[in-house]
């Protein structure tokens, strides 16, 4: 397989299923930390988290994709880039690091409805498993995109 | 003078070039990758990179790795590649030209010795230590993102 043809995804668990992002947009991988919370904040953010110099919004996936989940010793904050800056983003477990072809990720199909489709990126189907790759860039829906830029810059003006 | 991280294996200590460091890291998620070298303990997505977890003991003694995932981790530049070193810890710098090792040191992995507090520090040379990894069958990836 050519490199170029490769991609490389992190694996996680989320609400019982499996989703993916390209390694590209992992920037670290941390214990669960409860972010210190934002008054009035909407429910998709969960508050702030320092990460070295930084202070980082993060963002529960799970409410974002309406999906159950707790949290455990499992749990993670997978900081990711987002826009020009980075959000954390909280999952139920990461558990692997997998390279598929390009070709074998496909499209999303047309049946997928609702406020996550916009944020899938493709389906990997490997044997009986299934891996929904999200795109980070579209995982929050235009109101919020700009509600979390406008907080973002007033944290890097203070 | 040249720049050098000073870290911890068990109760030695060893030199890395502060050139080669690109960052040091107190928490890290271990993922499995099998069949790799015995001393790459899986391997770690940081900074839009998936990276080898290597066991520095193990690699320099030509060991196995046993299953540590405490510690901190050296992110450090290894042959044109990233490679995430697994050690007990990392302190401060030492600024000092470095030395010849000396000839009854049987140290193949250092590139010379340091002088820190009274005592002679080996510098580990990280392409040596790629090359092993390479040779063991480690896939090291590059520098090369998107």
């Amino acid at each position: 397989m050519n490199i170029a043809d490769e991609v490389q995804l992190v694996t996680f668990r989320l609400g019982g299923h499996e989703f993916a992002f390209n390694v590209f947009e992992v920037e670290r991988i941390l214990r669960y930390e409860e972010p210190n919370p934002l008054p009035k904040a909407p429910d998709y953010l969960v508050g702030m988290l320092k990460h070295g110099d930084e202070v980082i919004p993060v963002v529960d996936l799970r409410e974002r994709l309406e999906l159950p989940g707790s949290i455990d010793e499992g749990t993670r904050i997978a900081i990711v880039q987002w826009d020009d800056g980075k959000i954390g983003l909280v999952v139920d477990a990461v558990l692997e690091v997998l390279k598929a072809s390009a070709e074998s990720v496909a499209a999303p199909p047309a049946i997928v409805k609702g406020l996550a489709a916009d944020c899938i990126s493709g389906i990997l189907t490997l044997g009986e498993r299934t891996v929904i790759l999200l795109a980070v860039a579209k995982l929050l829906a235009t109101d919020q995109r700009v509600a979390l830029r406008s907080l973002m810059a007033e944290i890097r003006n203070e | 003078m040249t720049e050098y991280l000073r870290v911890r294996l068990g109760d030695r200590w060893l030199g890395l070039r502060v050139d080669q460091v690109v960052e040091v890291v107190e928490e890290f998620e271990r993922l499995d990758a099998p069949g790799s070298h015995p001393a790459v303990m899986g391997v770690t997505p940081i900074k839009q990179r998936v990276v080898p977890l290597v066991q520095l003991a193990a690699l320099i003694e030509d060991d196995a790795a046993s299953d540590t995932s405490h510690g901190m981790v050296v992110l450090a530049r290894c042959s044109g590649a990233m490679v995430a070193f697994v050690v007990d810890d990392a302190e401060e710098l030492v600024r000092e030209d470095p030395r010849p090792v000396p000839e009854t040191w049987q140290l193949p992995w250092a590139s010379g010795v340091v002088q820190h507090e009274g005592e002679l520090i080996p510098i580990v040379d990280l392409e040596v230590l790629a090359e092993r990894l390479v040779a063991g069958g480690a896939e090291l990836g590059n520098e090369h993102r998107r």
